[in-house]
């Protein structure tokens, strides 16, 4: 089972979430504006590893939080702010 | 079968507030309201007329109809979490939120192990059938 | 032993270190990577390629999937690509000399409600206007195909009717790579198995071969025909994907003596159900909400699912999970395929086929095929990385597990 820290409600099964997505980060390499449109409209970074993303506990608190996640493992790390 | 009475759910009448999280911690609450705090930024005020948060000008205060709730005995409660709960019960005073048998349900627990059970309206009679 | 296995033994596999350099190098001996490689050597005559494997032939996505052969899509270019995959695969085993145990059974796609009736009848026309055979068909028809249906849906999700897309097949997953390997490995192909590729080559901007675990390898072309892990290695290039990766999981259970002739699936309810040639009833989803790399399955899914199929086909409940298995999908932004050039000279990449690639393989492999060799395939030209800046995205709300 998976588990997910909701930082209002605590740890929660996952079903209890949605997921919505990493931060979208387009490449200072793009310079083209359009060009940087099209990255951040479709293109992903798609890790394979720690990511930074956001979730929502729509059976708890329905909020939005952020969380950082292994996406080989799938474990939840501890953010450090 | 359960060994407790499945617990009895009416609509309930309140408030919903939506305000900055200092200000609701803040907030002088008319005596006898019962608050349920959802998120830091979000409360359900019960029992009382219409609460102000004068802490913060922009808060949201509008009549909430949408939980109903129940109230719930420590037997009750321990029942529910045994059969109906996948994650770890809290000890109160708090509120417990998360899927109750499958439904987004709240619990806020009292001191002595009671609670009131609040669920969404349209949501409660799923709950009451999979609890009973 | 059987006389099958006996055949692969014969087969003439490479042992010792790839050769230096080769025409064509194709990164993932998947069923798309060995299609690609079979139909440049056969059509093309192009057989100094090389096709490289982390692992064994097979191991990843081709291997981990639902082995539904379909062409009932959603926008007119997905169906023409895929009718054409649909018939290479009809004609696959004449072609290859293998038995892939294809067999056709006829696809049923539930509607429960009119909302979703209407993207039935829509489907429907759709694939006929695009040479799909797919009718709409109403509750008695799909009880005559598929007896074992709960037409009320447990009085929650009743049928309102269906379209029944009539070439709909499977085939096993492991045969159809095989029999692409096989019949690219007798035309001269090299497959490399266990060498995994750690990095491409670069001149410039150009992708001129690939390092690997047996050392370099240049190439003219380098293909990638990598699943799950394709941002690995386009990022090598510094090509940027609209590709996510998702864990798409399915399960059998054990035989049900009773034939379940026909695919069928629910557009509401988001599962399907096929029966294997052992009996055993095939049950998938849709893939893992969350991006992720693990393979793993969940007791969730499995609850989730098999409530869906029980809802649908209440005899389900009688049977038990034998098996579950997961793999993780390169899902693209719009849910097309993503085929062709990939902006990198001496770079071409196959991705993007998410919970639909299996089906693709013959076409997929055709078509990459026909453009390393000629350098135009137009089948599959509007499936091109490009058509995300050309404002073209290929939007389709038909594919498996996606809506």
């Amino acid at each position: 089972m998976l588990w997910v820290e909701c930082p209002n409600c605590g740890s929660r099964p996952f079903e209890e979430y949605r997921y919505g997505n990493v931060f979208p980060v387009t490449p200072d390499t793009i310079t083209d504006a359009d060009a940087r449109n099209v990255d951040y409209a479709w293109m992903q970074d798609n890790i394979a590893g720690v990511t930074l993303e956001r979730w929502f506990h729509e059976s708890g608190c329905r909020r939005w939080f952020t969380a950082k996640r292994d996406t080989t493992s799938d474990e939840f790390l501890p953010l450090d702010d | 079968m359960p060994a407790c009475e499945p617990p009895r759910f009416e609509g309930l009448v309140g408030w919903r507030i939506i305000a900055d999280p200092s200000a609701l911690d803040a907030a002088p609450w008319p005596a006898g309201s019962h608050v349920v705090r959802i998120s830091p930024d979000d409360a359900f005020v019960i029992g009382a007329a219409e609460p102000g948060v004068p802490g913060d000008e922009h808060a949201i205060v509008t009549p909430e109809l949408g939980f109903a709730g129940a109230a719930v005995s420590a037997e009750q409660v321990a029942d529910i979490a045994l059969h109906h709960i996948e994650w770890q019960m809290p000890t109160g005073p708090c509120v417990a939120q998360g899927q109750i048998a499958g439904v987004p349900s709240k619990l806020v627990l009292h001191a002595d192990g009671s609670a009131l059970l609040l669920v969404a309206c349209a949501a409660r009679h799923e709950l009451e059938d999979r609890l009973g | 032993m059987n006389e099958f296995v006996e055949t692969l033994l014969d087969l003439p596999w490479q042992v010792g270190d790839p050769k230096p350099a080769y025409d064509v190098v194709i990164i993932g001996a998947g069923g798309h990577g060995l299609a690609t490689a079979y139909y440049l050597a056969t059509r093309h005559g192009i057989t100094n390629v090389c096709v490289l494997d982390s692992n064994f032939i097979g191991s990843g996505n081709s291997g981990r999937n639902t082995t539904i052969i379909r062409s009932n899509y959603g926008i007119p270019e997905s169906v023409a690509f895929y009718q054409h995959s649909l018939e290479m695969y009809q004609r696959l085993e004449d072609e290859t000399g293998c038995w892939i145990m294809h067999s056709q059974k006829g696809q049923i796609w539930l509607a429960h409600s009119v909302s979703t009736a209407r993207t039935e009848q829509t489907r429907a026309l759709m694939n006929q206007a695009m040479g799909a055979k797919t009718d709409y068909i109403g509750p008695k028809e799909i009880k005559d195909l598929c007896p074992q249906i709960d037409l009320s849906g447990g009085g929650r999700y009743p049928v309102h009717g269906a379209s029944y897309h009539h070439e709909g097949a499977t085939a096993r997953h492991d045969r159809v790579v095989w029999a692409y390997a096989q019949g690219a490995l007798r035309a001269g192909v090299h497959v490399h198995q266990h060498t995994p590729v750690t990095g491409l080559l670069m001149d410039g901007d150009r992708v001129t071969g690939v390092q690997t675990s047996k050392g370099n390898i240049s190439a003219g072309t380098v293909i990638s025909a990598v699943g799950g892990n394709v941002t690995t290695v386009a990022n090598w290039a510094g090509v940027r994907l609209p590709i996510r990766t998702h864990a798409l999981q399915a399960f059998v259970t054990n035989a049900h003596a009773q034939e379940f002739a026909p695919i069928v699936s629910s557009n509401d309810l988001v599962f399907y159900v096929s029966q294997t040639p052992r009996g055993q009833m095939l049950i998938g989803a849709e893939y893992d909400r969350f991006a992720s790399y693990r393979q793993a399955t969940s007791f969730a899914y499995l609850q989730a699912c098999s409530k869906k199929s029980i809802t649908m086909f209440p005899f389900l409940s009688k049977l038990r999970i034998m098996r579950s298995w997961t793999g993780i999908c390169d899902v693209s932004t719009d849910f097309s395929p993503i085929m062709g050039d990939t902006g990198v000279p001496g770079f071409m990449i196959s991705t993007g086929w998410g919970t639909w690639g299996f089906k693709a393989i013959p076409a997929g492999g055709e078509q990459l095929a026909q453009l390393v060799a000629t350098g135009s395939a137009p089948l599959i030209e509007p499936f091109g990385l490009d058509r995300f800046a050309k404002e073209a995205a290929m939007a389709d709300p038909s594919s498996a597990g996606t809506r």
